[in-house]
């Protein structure tokens, strides 16, 4: 076993590394000059050197991201373009409101996602089925942005109940809960649906196999058949809520920037638009970092509920 | 305080809006440009109270401010960023704000029907492509007016923005003091663009005028530069001019028009869609049409060379008496108007819109408006 998790801790030491290439050669290759977007049109040629050479953009592109790395690896990410804020300070506000909203929503999409899944698949061709399935087709068919429009719409607009946009700005938890609620139900819409839909198939999956019958056939109680199925489709389940959390953190671009949420999505759209070249690779560095963290978290668990999984 | 210029130049009153000046005591104080950002000192009518970058600014009224007739009229005001414009749009129809810029104009409408105030003004913006003179088929005069003459500027303005524009038919519009009395008023005439490009040797079956422009895809007072531009596109279609237009995101749009046409990357570009301001003479016309002002020194890109020009733009500059200034930059631009070195479009009206909580707002003829005299009830 613990052989097992060192030999998985240190396969992420690569994946790391090879996420900081990416990352930093992704910014890069990308078109357009980070420099032009904050210097003035008439900037004479050598203002702009002066201005890439305090920033380091002058040097070779290897010679930079080893700098680059030297620095990230004490907690440097560099200083924003735009507002010459260290990008730590910045990157560390909106995690900490991406995180809240990422596990709110996934709390929104987890909880019912599993529950309806093993309903459905338990219920299988009946009403409770149907609806299930309608519903996940539903979830993963919005898009989460239009869905925001929507509700932004529906609840602040027409009902004038939640606010529209942005954090609360107001001491206390009801200010907060109410700016968190359209964008939680928002970005909790696409994983219940995939969660639905995953946790369905994995229990029929295990449903259908002959050990079940065989279950069934000694007079087990359906709450034991039960306990037996779940146990074994979690280490499917386990994965698709891993991976659904890390987008959940990571992929909520949209629906923060349709409400001015000031997490590490919106962070990313106005560094995308300034060309703001650290905070992008710090906001996206830092993400990467997130999701082989969680998998790696995934994968340990698994191994805890499917010691099969560490024999192979 | 004192300015030393080095050459009599009358334009300095016009730039000193864009002089930024910052307390040497507050400097002293943090010796560190991030503090004194976040906790700027200043003599103006509100001061900071708190600032939270990407997110929020907050302001009060400063009660000692020193003309007493310009104290505001509110006690505090708040700025929040929004670069989404349906997400603004929201915000204002919910009431969590009261004032937004910019709102879609498809929505415009709906909130004069629903008791907002839309605030539209000219002022100093134009939205025009900015051609490359010394190359087919923008090389010939006759082929620049045939193409100004084939947009439907008002179709533009009407239909597609909801009137939050006003045709251009020059740098400056109708009705500014450096207007003139140009020869050419580029009104909606395809018939007269196809004889023009009958006179260039142009003709939309056999030999059409064809031309690559860069555009944006988004991009500061770019307005709806997607939709606007396939419009420009068909128009100057219909007449025999084929554009491929290519977009690219802004800042990229920034940076290849700052090296010219004459590198490689842009070898193969006739035109390039950039909106302008023209809050004083030099931003308005030195430093796009004088012959001193080619890449790299300024951004006369296209490149445009005429004597004439550079004479009237160095007589303007050192100019004081403003009646006589103003008559110099009319004629100057009547010339070129009639040289035609861009595709006028619209000029914007910057939008914005208010709840009818908000009075006393006047919209001003600047990208600077005056928050003092607002009551909000």
């Amino acid at each position: 076993m613990w052989v097992y998790v060192g030999r998985r801790l240190l396969l992420a030491i690569p994946t790391l590394l090879g996420a900081s290439i990416i990352v930093f050669a992704m910014v890069h290759l990308a078109p357009g000059d980070p420099i032009a977007a904050v210097m003035p049109a008439e900037s004479s040629k050598a203002e702009i050197e002066a201005t890439k050479r305090a920033y380091g953009f002058d040097k070779p592109l290897p010679v930079q991201y080893l700098v680059w790395l030297g620095r990230v690896a004490t907690g440097d990410l560099g200083k924003s373009i735009a507002t010459r804020r260290p990008v730590i300070l910045d990157v560390r506000d909106a995690l900490a409101n991406s995180l809240v909203l990422a596990l709110s929503s996934s709390f929104l999409a987890f909880v019912p996602g599993v529950a309806l899944g093993l309903l459905a698949a338990f219920r299988q061709g009946r009403v409770l089925d149907k609806v299930a399935s309608g519903l996940a087709v539903i979830g993963v068919s919005v898009p989460h942005y239009w869905a925001g429009i929507i509700l932004i719409i529906v609840f602040s607009v027409q009902l004038n109940w939640l606010p529209a946009m942005g954090a609360a700005n107001d001491p206390g938890l009801v200010p907060y809960l109410r700016h968190i609620a359209l964008p939680t139900v928002a970005l909790a819409l696409i994983p219940l649906g995939v969660i639905t839909r995953v946790v369905r198939s994995a229990a029929l999956d295990i449903l259908n196999q002959e050990f079940v019958v065989a279950l069934r056939a000694k007079g087990l109680a359906a709450r034991r058949v039960f306990t037996h199925v779940v146990k074994n489709s979690a280490p499917q389940i386990l994965t698709v809520l891993g991976l659904q959390f890390g987008f959940q953190l990571g992929g909520s671009v949209l629906v923060e920037s349709v409400f001015s949420w000031p997490g590490t999505g919106y962070l990313l759209n106005l560094a995308i638009f300034q060309r703001d070249i650290p905070v992008l690779q710090g906001v996206i560095l830092v993400l990467a970092t997130f999701f082989v963290l969680l998998n790696l978290a995934v994968d340990l668990l698994q191994t805890l509920v499917d010691p099969r999984i560490v024999r192979h | 305080m004192e300015f030393e210029t080095n050459k009599p130049t009358s334009f300095v009153p016009y730039q000193l809006c864009y002089m930024l000046i910052v307390s040497p005591t507050q400097w002293q104080k943090f010796k560190d440009w991030r503090q004194f950002a976040e906790q700027p000192s200043g003599t103006g009518p509100f001061r900071v109270t708190k600032f939270v970058p990407r997110e929020r600014l907050e302001l009060e009224a400063n009660k000692t401010y020193w003309d007493a007739k310009r104290r505001p009229k509110i006690d505090k005001l708040v700025l929040l960023p929004m670069p989404e414009p349906t997400t603004r749009l929201a915000a204002l129809r919910s009431g969590q704000v009261d004032w937004i810029e910019v709102p879609p104009p498809d929505s415009i409408p709906q909130l004069k029907g629903a008791g907002f105030t839309i605030a539209l003004n000219s002022y100093p913006h134009n939205w025009t492509h900015t051609l490359r003179l010394d190359k087919e088929p923008w090389n010939s005069k006759l082929v620049r007016k045939a193409a100004n003459y084939a947009i439907d500027r008002v179709g533009i303005c009407k239909s597609l923005l909801n009137d939050t524009c006003i045709p251009a038919t020059g740098v400056v519009y109708k009705g500014h003091p450096w207007f003139g009395k140009p020869k050419e008023i580029y009104d909606y005439n395809p018939a007269k663009a196809r004889e023009l490009l009958r006179q260039a040797g142009f003709d939309a079956s056999k030999h059409p005028a064809k031309a690559v422009h860069l555009i944006s895809t988004s991009g500061s007072g770019q307005m709806l530069p997607l939709a606007m531009n396939e419009l420009i596109q068909k128009n100057l279609k219909d007449v025999g001019i084929d554009v491929d237009l290519q977009p690219v995101e802004w800042n990229t749009l920034l940076t290849r028009w700052r090296a010219g046409f004459r590198t490689p990357e842009n070898e193969g570009l006739n035109a390039w869609n950039i909106s302008w301001n023209f809050l004083e003479p030099w931003s308005g016309f030195g430093r796009f049409f004088h012959s001193k002002s080619v890449v790299p020194v300024a951004v006369n890109t296209m490149p445009y060379i005429n004597p004439e020009a550079d004479k009237l733009i160095d007589e303007a500059e050192p100019t004081f008496d403003t009646n006589k200034q103003n008559e110099l930059l009319a004629r100057l631009h009547e010339i070129i108007v009639d040289d035609a070195p861009w595709l006028f479009v619209v000029h914007d009206q910057n939008p914005r819109a208010l709840s009818s909580k908000v009075k006393g707002f006047v919209q001003p003829q600047s990208w600077f408006v005056d928050l003092t005299s607002v009551t909000v009830r």
